[in-house]
């Protein structure tokens, strides 16, 4: 009988708490729209809101937007916190749909052939196969500000219009280091090839630390070594123009079976980590961070991470080219255009609402609270204010004095086209099926059968 | 050496039944751990000393768990409701009238339990009847899934039960839906229990129909993973702490109402 | 009984109207689907390609090895699931606050969905912080600590004995009706005739339970085929595509937009299911007369 007293209670409990944070949720968006109009009525708030921005924040309170997202951005802070900022000021709320990674392409297209699309679209631009059409031509003070760099990606493939937002940080990838490993292995920046990497490794081995740090278990750190390294390798002898009309296959060209290999010899050459089969993205920062290893393949979205979680020991590490390449020549800084966008649904019906919260995301409140907790180098030109922009932007913005620069393999604009977006291949899970065993060779093979059989449903030519 | 035989299948019994809590434990600790810590997924106490309660709230915030909890509620209560009702008749009819037609729409419903979901005809049907992103289109696609373990059930239950009844009722002046509702449907009680057991624990775990056919503010709890489980980015900590949200409903259900399910399911299970 | 009259076809309609919009008519265009090249970068613009996507499904390697691991699987999990359910039911079966407790708490991973068990045994199963490992260590059994989802070995296994945790209550449940049924004057008069333990349950416990074992050997193998969630949360094919199972091979090549090709893959997949469920409906029927 106590036994089921006690079930009762704790069941009532746990209700009451289920109510009670539905309460929470109910005030928060209250809060907001309270917001709205204490900005509305001029009260002091230390941020910089225009006039349209308050008359928008009056014509939409209430109203609320539905957004889609894949589950890569959709479970990052930075972005929430923007989107969150953004709604606030415009006292509308979003409802979000997170869908995992692999089904975003899926859900999207088949709710865009139906006319089902949600109002606001956050997407990554490297995604080549969005359903383009259903997106509505974007016209706020931003466009003309977009860097060239970023330009491309923003414009419908088929009538040139503005359709997409860069949001997020122009990003630079490559290898950080931690200043006080390399320096007590005497180590000096910047490395200009993969046997003078090898040289440095060796050298950092010695003072008894791990030289570079790889964290196989997830699918997408791996890949990295040769994001920011493959690109000069496919600049030569026309190789763009000869796989993406399917004239070479990959694993016939040493050029790109050597580099692969020289990713691939780290799984064996002592020179890494010995638990890089489990080891996670986290565990890599923290190595970086706190001087456990020297070495580690990021996107420039690290700093941030690393800021948040350990602090001053951003100051600590920086960020430098990944050197994968075999002959000097071949180097550069990899440094891409902006990451994320956002679009609006064409047939929405709250097109003018999307649109207008797009406009507010890329306004000088809501982008200084994602740069703040990830810095980078914005996609915007002359926007008349400065974002946080982080050291490693700045590092790569030196060498870029030094070495071209080139976007990573797959999104870099070859001739003013990015050819090879098609070629995708999931790449990810080659470079990650490297360390798991496979050889350079088959793992180029792999990636051959992937992107042919990808081209082929997407009838390329020669495929 | 009787004592020992007495205490040891006891002690094995413990054994395994603490081999059950562990994950359990595993990820309620790490619920209340920071993300950094949580990330490196530890079976100790927070480390900081701190409980960080403040990832409930959170997952609370962000992960729209009120509405969640809300859908889930409704679109399993209905289908189940209705998964009852029909298969419960259908199968009556299955297993009384004799004919290779009913054979076969019986062992049409039973490819339902084999033949894997269809999403995008299925999504295209949706669409035409508009019902995409709506509680009637999910609880229709869950009913479609639950009706062929639920008729399988039920023909087998009803077959025990004797057709004299049919007969007593008939003489006694019922049709055959009179017959139905007042006198077999309640001695179908326990498979209904199992059934609606199943259909409930299904429809609310399920991730991939919802999130095929409708969007976020339809979804049920498991969905909200998502929110936090991304390839680039995963907060264990709020991940944990969701799902440990996500198990508690069925788990007070099942601790109130454990008596009547367990029973429920033996009974329904015998006979079936 | 002849009242044909009696018994009315319009209470079949309800179900049957749901299920033919619901789940017949998407199949039937599935198997159309089949036959075409509809992908996601042409979807209003699909062509018939006869059986090309059969014969890629065919030369294709792992489609092979998903086939192998789905039938591994479902092997290893019918059998434990089943073995470790009944001598679990046989242990609790008596009513006692004790075994109500372990029959909760065995119960309970049923409750959870695949994906929140995934999520937790990708943790687990963690080779340098997971559970298992920490504990082997802990006491001295260093050496049998193992990348048990990492290594393509130990992968598929580890994966299953996931699904053996989470299900084995399921069937105890199961098993202990059918124990709860059976009359106790049977074990008795047994027990005046000399019989074992061992021999009361070989000759009067699994025979007067056959109908029990036959539903959880259906659920079991029908479930074992289908197996998804788990296999998709942990490794998603991996590593190196060891872990492929029939489910997550047709969702990757839809997951990739090949919509014609995965509804062939599906074709496919429901003929093999087909074949083995029938197979053991034959053999179990014959059992169940026997007996």
């Amino acid at each position: 009988m106590g036994k089921k007293m006690n079930s009762i209670l704790l069941s009532l409990f746990l209700v009451f708490a289920f109510v009670l944070s539905g309460c929470s949720v109910e005030t928060k968006e209250t809060k907001a729209t309270s917001d709205a109009t204490t900005v509305n009525e001029g009260t002091s708030k230390a941020t910089a809101t225009t006039a349209e921005d308050t008359t928008a924040a009056n014509k939409y309170a209430g109203e609320s937007l539905t957004i889609l997202m894949a589950s890569g951005d959709g479970s990052n802070e930075a972005v929430k916190a923007a989107m969150d900022k953004a709604a606030e000021i415009l006292g509308i709320t979003l409802e979000y749909s997170v869908v995992p990674d692999d089904q975003f392409l899926n859900v999207i297209n088949t709710k865009g052939s139906t006319g089902n699309l949600d109002d606001v679209i956050f997407t990554s631009a490297s995604l080549s196969d969005l359903p383009y059409a259903e997106f509505a031509e974007l016209s706020g003070d931003w466009v003309s500000h977009i860097s060239d760099a970023t330009k491309s990606f923003t414009l419908n493939p088929d009538d040139g219009t503005t359709i997409m937002a860069p949001f997020g940080a122009e990003s630079n990838f490559g290898l950080a280091y931690n200043k006080a490993v390399l320096e007590k292995a005497g180590v000096t920046l910047p490395i200009k090839d993969y046997a003078a990497f090898l040289d440095a490794c060796k050298k950092i081995k010695d003072t008894g630390v791990t030289p570079l740090y790889i964290s196989a278990q997830e699918n997408w750190t791996p890949q990295i070594l040769l994001l920011s390294s493959f690109t000069t390798t496919l600049l030569k002898d026309d190789l763009v123009t000869q796989l993406s009309t399917n004239k070479v296959k990959p694993q016939d060209v040493q050029g790109i079976v050597d580099i692969w290999n020289n990713v691939k010899a780290f799984s064996t050459n002592g020179y890494i980590n010995d638990d890089f089969l489990s080891s996670s993205h986290q565990m890599g920062l923290e190595a970086i961070a706190k001087g456990e290893a020297g070495f580690y393949a990021v996107t420039d979205g690290a700093y941030g991470e690393i800021k948040t979680a350990y602090g001053d020991l951003i100051q600590g590490v920086g960020l430098t080219l990944c050197p994968m390449w075999n002959d000097e020549a071949d180097a550069f800084v990899m440094g891409n255009r902006s990451a994320r966008m956002l679009a609006a649904t064409k047939n929405g019906s709250k097109l003018d609402i999307a649109k207008a919260f797009i406009d507010t995301c890329i306004s000088q409140e809501v982008m200084t609270v994602y740069y703040d907790m990830s810095p980078g180098a914005s996609p915007y030109v002359d926007m008349g204010y400065d974002l946080t922009s982080s050291e490693w932007n700045q590092e790569m913005k030196e060498l870029a004095t030094q070495f071209p620069t080139h976007g990573d393999w797959c999104n870099n604009l070859y001739d003013g086209t990015a050819v090879m977006n098609k070629f995708f291949g999931e790449f990810d899970l080659r470079v990650q099926s490297m360390f798991s065993g496979k050889t350079a060779q088959a793992a180029v093979t792999d990636w051959y059968t992937a992107y042919s059989e990808s081209a082929k449903a997407q009838r390329v030519e020669g495929f | 050496m009787k004592k020992l035989k007495m205490i040891l299948p006891k002690l094995i019994m413990f054994l395994m039944s603490i081999m059950f809590i562990a994950p359990i434990w595993m990820v309620a600790v790490n619920s209340i751990k920071s993300k950094a810590e949580a990330n490196l997924l530890g079976m100790a106490f927070p480390k900081d000393g701190i409980i960080h309660l403040i990832n409930y709230f959170k997952v609370i915030e962000q992960g729209g768990i009120l509405r969640s909890f809300m859908n889930g509620l409704i679109e399993s209560t209905f289908s189940v409701v209705i998964i009852v009702l029909a298969a419960s008749s259908c199968a009556y009819i299955l297993a009384r009238r004799k004919g290779k037609i009913y054979n076969i729409i019986f062992y049409t419903f039973i490819m339902g339990l084999i033949i894997p979901v269809a999403f995008i005809p299925t999504y295209l049907v949706l669409n035409k009847l508009n019902l995409v992103n709506t509680y009637a289109g999910l609880i229709f696609i869950f009913t479609t899934y639950g009706l062929p373990s639920a008729i399988f059930l039920y023909t087998g239950f009803v077959k025990t039960i004797p057709r004299e009844l049919d007969e007593a009722a008939l003489l006694d002046g019922c049709n055959c839906f009179r017959a139905f509702f007042s006198i077999i449907l309640p001695l179908l009680k326990p498979v209904t229990v199992t059934i609606s057991i199943l259909s409930f624990i299904g429809a609310w775990n399920d991730t991939q129909i919802p999130l095929f056919f409708a969007s976020g503010d339809h979804w049920a709890l498991p969905l909200s993973v998502y929110n936090f489980y991304g390839a680039h980015e995963k907060s264990w900590n709020l991940v944990f702490a969701d799902v440990i949200i996500i198990i508690l409903p069925l788990v007070i259900i099942y601790m109130i109402g454990q008596k009547y399910i367990v029973s429920g399911m033996t009974a329904g299970a015998v006979k079936g | 009984m002849g009242k044909k009259g009696f018994y009315s076809n319009w209470m079949m309609y309800p179900a049957i109207l749901i299920f033919v919009v619901f789940f017949i008519i998407p199949n039937i265009s599935g198997f159309y689907l089949a036959f075409t090249d509809w992908n996601v970068y042409f979807i209003d613009d699909m062509r018939l390609v006869g059986f090309d996507n059969f014969q890629k499904l065919f030369i294709d390697n792992i489609f092979w090895i998903s086939l192998k691991n789905t039938l591994f699987f479902v092997f290893v999990t019918v059998m434990a699931k089943n073995i470790i359910g009944f001598i679990m039911a046989l242990l609790v079966s008596k009513a006692s606050k004790f075994n109500t407790y372990l029959r909760t708490v065995m119960f309970l991973p049923v409750m959870i969905s695949g994906i929140v068990i995934s999520i937790i045994f990708l943790s687990i199963y963690n080779p340098e912080t997971g559970l298992i490992n920490t504990f082997l260590r802990s006491i001295g059994l260093g050496a049998l600590a193992k990348g048990w989802l990492i290594d393509s070995k130990f992968a598929m296994s580890s994966i299953a004995a996931m699904e053996i945790w989470q299900w084995s209550g399921f069937n105890m449940v199961i098993f202990i009706a059918g124990l709860q049924s059976i009359p106790h004057n049977f074990y008795e008069a047994a027990s005046i005739d000399g019989a074992t333990w061992f021999q009361k349950i070989r000759y009067i416990t699994v025979p007067l339970m056959i109908q029990s074992f036959t539903m959880t050997f259906v659920f079991s193998i029908i479930s074992g085929f289908k197996v998804f969630a788990q296999v998709y949360g942990t490794t998603n094919g991996g590593p190196n595509d060891s872990t492929q199972v029939m489910a997550t091979f047709l969702f990757r090549s839809f997951a990739r937009g090949q919509y014609g090709y995965s509804a062939a893959v599906g074709i496919v997949f429901m003929l093999v299911i087909t074949l083995f469920s029938a197979l053991f409906l034959v053999f179990l029927r014959k059992k169940e007369i026997e007996y």
